[in-house]
This record gives C-alpha cells, structure tokens and sequence, in this order.
C-alpha cells in the first residue's frame, strides 16, 4: 500500500495544480 | 494515524509552495490579462519551474519527511512528479505557438529571442536529465556520474529557467515578483547543499571503520562497520543507511544497504550485501580498518512501527538483510513472540546466515523455512519459489495482530503480496521493502 502513496500524490498534485493555473488564468482575466 | 497526518500534512506543504508563488504574482498591480490560454501557459510554466525547484528538497533526505513514507517513497514521488512537470513545462511553448508569434519563430530563426532560446534549453535539459536517469545504463553512466551529472543539469536548467523568466519579464516586472522566484529557487537548491556538504561534514565528525568483510553467502558478504570514538548510530532494525567506504564523504561514492545488525549495538553495524554492481564487488578488497561514513538511519521497514502479536517474515535471497535485523534484535531483547520465516533463495548456497538463523530459532519463537528454486540432491525442503501453495503450508493460524514483512526481488514481493492480500491479510499489516533507491 506504501508503494501506492506516490502515486496518488503525484495525481493529486497535477491536479490541484492544473485547477491552480487555470484558476489562475480565470482570475486574472476577471480583474 | 500520525504518520497518516504527517504524511498528508507534507503533500500539503509541497501544494503550497507549488501554487504559492504564483498566487504571489497577483499580489499589487498585476500586468493586464492577454486571454485564457495565454495566461494558462503562463501559469503552467510558472508551477512546471516551482516543481523543479522542489525536485531538489525531495531528494534532500529529510528524516521528518522520510518518516511518514520511507525514503523509497519519496523518491519514487521524485522520479513520478518529474514527468508531470515536464508536461507543465512542454504545454507551456505548445499552448503559445498558435496564439503569439512564437509559432512563426519555428520557420524563422531571427524571430527567436533569448527568451525563447533559453526556454528551448531548459526543456532540452530536462529531456536529457530524465532520459539519463531512465536509461542510465543504456548511456553507459555510473552510478556516482549519474550523481553528479544529475545535480549540475539540475541546477543549470534552475538558473536557465530563472533567466527565461527575468527575459520574459511580464509578471517580474517588480523586485518582489521576480524576488519571490530567485528566493524561492535559492532556498530549494540550497537543499541540495544539505546533502552534497552539510551531511558529509556531519559524518566527518562521526566516522566509522570496517572491521571485517566475511564471506556470508554465494556472493554474499556480511561487512561489519565499528564507530571510532563516538556512540555509533541509534536505527530501527530493517532501516537502512548511506554507507561510504574508503573514501571522503564528499565524494558522492554512497550507497544505500540495510542494517542487518542487532538495534541494541548501535556502535557496531552490520550490513549484509550481494555483489551487484562495481562496487559491491568484491567487498573483501576494504580491509579491517578502512575508514567509514554513514548518513542515516532511514526507511520504515521495521517491527518497530508497528503493533503485532507475531510476525510472518518472507525474505527472497539479499532480501534477508533487513529481516536479520530484525531477527538479531527481538532475540536481543527477549521477545517471545511467534514467528516465522519464509527464506526463498535460488540454491542453498545463496542461503546467507543459515548457521545464525538456526540459532536465532532457538533463541525465539521462531519457525524458519527454506524454499529453494534449485536444491541439493537429497533436500526433503520445500522447493521452487514462494508461491500460494507454499504460502498455505507455512502461513500461520494465528493471522489475527500478525504484522506481515516482505523483502525481496520486486517481481517476488508483487507476487507474494498478492498472495496475501487473496488470503484476507489486511492492506496495512504487509509491510514491503524495495531495493531500487537508486
């Protein structure tokens, strides 16, 4: 199960960043 | 469910200091916006450059961050999360070329600017430092080329990408935006300064010293290492260690062995180690006295984090070294617990510390069984490897609090935790142990 952990971080890490930048750009082009 | 906290509560800081300073760019008077995906490319750039700066602190051995997930763990997150940036850094020039005159640059070489150059350079770099790290052998590098080949690009493709970033100069129009990169790039390089000088400086303090390199199996050597003249090195048995020999602690000529010794002798440490590559052959050629260094203890492959009745161990060839640790230290401490163990190896003259195990039976509540692949005539043992049939014959009753340890070659530690895994033992009481570190 250890082995799996990485993983999930690694998925969970792009994604939240992948939100991140796009939540960015909206934001941005907002103000 | 510390651990479990810790463990998320790092995935958390590694988000923070990720998305972070990009957010810090919003800060003031932010440059006006030039559309969706223009300013997605930027964003993705900007996150691909933080998760590079902290490819540097996830190799930096931190014992806080190891102890959640073991070592192992985190660089296997190393080695995943590269491809992920190296898809930010890519999608960042792909998503411009349709929207800027980037794309014209491709067929005509006098619109490229420095800012394009460079941003050319550094995703060259990162293909080379991925590719070099995938294949190291196919380019022929040793381990300790690769080591510092690894470093110097990884520094080189941080200063090329802080360099994109100034050119560009959108959202660095101000001291602190572009402050925030060159602090935040400066701190994570700086990590790697922790492991290349501050812990060797650490162990020149603390050296060791080989006092014997015997024979412990086929190919096998049990190197015993003495502390010189401080208290030695307080580890979990089944942790592991950076191991010097020989040499300065400067010279990037580690290599990662598991204690096989008994925790209750910290200033004398063992090591049972298979000739693999260069280095571990022919261990024999340190003589008694070679001077030694050891950066650790790290992993969380021990007994000691977990609460058991009793304790199945299934070791595959080398893969007994951490388990003897652990074997040489419950004996050391009068555990009467119920064990067993499963020793799968090729021959029986792969069979390391057969002697010391039989006593090590008497001295526990322990059942050793041998499975050989290719046995000597006359052998009423079991035979061939640790498969399900054999599992069955020698698992014991008494399953309910037993804590599972599994150290081997990896195609036989998938095999044997699937095995468990079918027969009901629960995800979190099989405890692996990987050997590719490196």
């Amino acid at each position: 199960m250890r082995h799996r952990i990485s993983t999930w971080f690694v998925l969970g890490a792009a994604g939240v960043s992948l939100l991140a930048a796009i939540g960015f750009s909206l934001l941005i082009n907002a103000v | 469910m510390q651990f479990a906290v810790r463990g998320v509560l790092w995935l958390v800081v590694y988000l923070v200091v990720v998305v972070g300073p990009l957010l810090l760019m919003l800060v003031g008077d932010p440059p006006p916006a030039r559309g969706f995906w223009h300013e997605l490319s930027i964003a993705l750039g900007f996150i691909g450059l933080s998760m590079l700066g902290l490819q540097f602190a996830t190799t930096a051995r931190f014992q806080p961050v190891d102890a959640p997930y073991g070592l192992d763990v985190v660089l296997k997150f190393h080695k995943e999360i590269s491809f992920v940036a190296f898809a930010f850094l890519l999608a960042h020039p792909l998503i411009l070329v349709p929207i800027t005159p980037l794309g014209s640059a491709i067929y005509d070489l006098s619109l490229l600017t420095w800012t394009g150059v460079t941003g050319v350079i550094v995703l060259g770099l990162v293909v080379v430092i991925i590719a070099t790290s995938m294949w190291t052998e196919r380019f022929k590098l040793t381990y300790e080329w690769w080591r510092l080949t690894h470093g110097l690009l990884g520094i080189a493709i941080i200063v090329l990408s802080l360099v994109h970033v100034r050119l560009s100069g959108y959202y660095v129009d101000t001291a602190f935006r572009f402050g925030v990169w060159v602090v935040l790039m400066v701190v994570l390089v700086g990590m790697y300064a922790k492991v290349r000088i501050y812990q060797p400086l650490r162990q020149l303090r603390r050296p060791w010293a080989v006092e014997s390199v015997e024979p412990a199996a086929e190919d096998t050597w049990e190197l015993t290492l003495r502390a010189e003249g401080h208290d030695g090195i307080r580890f979990q048995p089944g942790q592991f260690a950076w191991v010097t020999l020989g040499t300065s602690p400067f010279a990037i000529r580690e290599h990662p062995f598991s204690f096989s010794s008994s925790a209750e002798h910290p200033d004398r440490v063992s090591f049972t180690v298979k000739e693999l590559g260069d280095f571990t052959t022919a261990l024999d050629r340190f003589e008694p006295g070679t001077r030694a260094y050891l950066d650790g203890p790290y992993g969380v492959f021990s007994y000691e984090r977990n609460e058991a009745a009793g304790f199945v161990f299934i070791a595959g060839g080398i893969g007994i070294s951490p388990i003897m640790s652990m074997l040489r230290t419950l004996a050391d401490r009068g555990d009467r617990r119920p064990m067993v163990l499963l020793f799968g190896a090729p021959t029986w003259a792969d069979v390391a510390l057969d002697d010391e195990l039989h006593e090590l039976s008497e001295r526990l509540d322990l059942t050793v069984t041998y499975v050989l692949e290719d046995p000597p005539d006359g052998w009423e043992g079991e035979t061939g490897v640790l498969s399900p049939d054999v599992l069955d014959r020698h698992l014991p009753n008494w399953r309910g609090g037993t804590q599972y340890f599994v150290c081997g070659p990896d195609a036989m530690m998938e095999a044997v935790e699937a095995s468990l895994l079918e027969r009901g033992v629960p995800e979190d009481h099989i405890n692996l142990e990987r050997f590719d570190l490196t």
